[in-house]
């Protein structure tokens, strides 16, 4: 018996679960095989790219649907950022990132965009049921990687499994029952092989959100749906939370309003890039951060 | 504003290089500061109205609550916002800027440049400067860091990246 660790694609990105617990080799069996099954049973819920999945379905049809269990904290926490935000943070981008190009073809060709539909125009959330007034496509990218890796860390847990890493694509939710803190790099905005400084975390999830990667025409993955373009001024988010639902729904926050107000609302550590190199990071961010106090006239 | 003779644009230029310099000494001033008054007083939090000035016209704002010692945690410097104006001779005479530098956990999380000048050309390069003044972001080679994971979307949907470079070279063709 010993540690292992399992590496796979899931979701469109690739998957790296470290598990600290020693376990025979048939007990790892049957726990990736559970882990890949959930993640499997997401994916058919929540992506906007599957023809088969739910949400697809949602986008096809008026009517009222089944909802399965997760989904009362994932729209949750959407809702709450929903008004804080003043509805720039939303599940009813789904219509207008796929009119932009980001769509199930990956086609990257921007059509002429339109306004999402308001919360309650589209849709009333009654667990476990979703009544959908008017066919749209649900998106729940910006903190639905963080809530499957809260997911995956739960069955593990059920799984007496307490010490592990789960990174999806640099989505990370680590717990330790021997406090010891994992040492995250904080990646550079263009250069893979470069961070821009380190966070160390325990028992938390740290995620990122960043406008170069997925970045076609004059779009990232992430539009305000106010003003219908992608924000260019905020780069680069890193948020840290107990939870990744937390984290990764934070990160896409970020983008659309200031941490000193997201702060009277949640709980997290965080580091946001500006386009011009420079910086805002919280005061007891956990880790460091490499700066170079020159001006940029210099 | 205009430069009538080719000696006074030299003049200057120089005297915009030493802006910079003058920053970079008086920032390096505060953080000894900043380290030496570990064990000061007050734990700051605003500024105030009132600074006082050390030889090196460092000043560190004090904070609303009373002379309680600094919950000094395990960074080096002691968190803070501090203040000092520093002297330079440009060729002009002498001039004055002014360095307001935020600490927290050791890192500079803010840094402002106050313009403190009196002749017009200094005023401008002084100004030039405090808007561009800030610390920057910068990388480090991962194989230079002890890391055991990377945070960040690098590796993010292969799927979209293909279809990235798909349209690429359709563009090119």
């Amino acid at each position: 018996m010993k540690s292992s660790k399992h590496v796979f694609d899931a979701i469109g990105t690739k998957w790296s679960i470290e598990i600290g617990t020693p376990l025979t080799d048939t007990k790892q069996a049957i726990i990736l095989t559970k882990i890949k099954k959930r993640i499997d049973l997401f994916d058919k819920t929540y992506s906007r790219f599957l023809p088969d999945s739910l949400v697809t379905k949602m986008s096809q049809k008026k009517g009222k649907y089944l909802l399965p269990a997760d989904a009362e904290e994932l729209l949750k926490l959407y809702k709450k950022l929903y008004d804080i935000t003043d509805h720039a943070f939303t599940p009813l981008i789904g219509n207008t990132l796929s009119d932009a190009g980001y769509d199930a073809d990956y086609s990257l060709k921007p059509k002429n965009l339109t306004k999402p539909l308001s919360w309650s125009e589209a849709f009333e959330y009654l667990p476990p049921y979703i009544e959908i007034h008017k066919p749209v496509l649900l998106d729940f990218g910006a903190a639905g990687k963080g809530y499957i890796i809260d997911i995956i860390g739960q069955l593990l847990i059920e799984n007496k499994i307490n010490d592990f890493c789960i990174d999806a694509g640099g989505d990370i939710l680590y717990k330790t029952s021997k406090n010891e803190s994992l040492r995250v790099g904080l990646e550079h905005l263009t250069d893979p092989t470069q961070v821009i400084g380190i966070a160390e975390i325990q028992n938390q999830s740290i995620c990122a959100s960043s406008g170069n990667r997925r970045k076609w025409a004059q779009f990232h993955h992430i539009i305000n749906p106010n003003t219908l373009k992608s924000p260019t001024n905020t780069v680069a988010t890193w948020a840290i939370a107990d939870t990744g639902l937390i984290a990764d729904g934070i990160t896409t926050a970020l983008f659309f309003k200031p941490a000193k107000l997201l702060r009277l609302h949640f709980n997290f550590d965080y580091l946001v890039v500006f386009a011009d190199k420079t910086y805002e990071i919280s005061s007891n961010f956990p880790g460091e951060l490499y700066t170079d106090i020159t001006s940029k006239n210099i | 504003m205009e430069e009538s003779a080719p000696q006074s644009t030299n003049k200057s230029s120089a005297s915009k290089f030493l802006i910079p310099i003058a920053v970079i000494i008086i920032v390096i001033g505060i953080i000894m500061f900043a380290t030496t008054n570990r064990k000061d007083e007050a734990v700051v939090s605003n500024k105030t109205e009132e600074t006082y000035t050390t030889t090196e016209d460092t000043t560190q704002s004090p904070s609303d609550s009373d002379d309680t010692p600094p919950s000094t945690s395990a960074g080096t410097f002691k968190d803070g916002t501090y203040s000092s104006d520093g002297k330079y001779v440009s060729p002009g005479g002498e001039e004055k800027i002014g360095v307001t530098v935020t600490l927290a956990d050791g890192i500079i999380t803010d840094a402002q440049v106050e313009t403190k000048a009196t002749r017009p050309n200094t005023v401008r390069y002084q100004g030039m400067f405090a808007e561009n003044f800030k610390p920057l972001v910068v990388g480090k080679k991962i194989t230079d860091v002890e890391l055991s994971r990377v945070s960040g979307s690098s590796l993010t949907s292969g799927g979209f990246n293909d279809a990235l470079e798909k349209i690429k070279s359709q563009a090119k063709s």
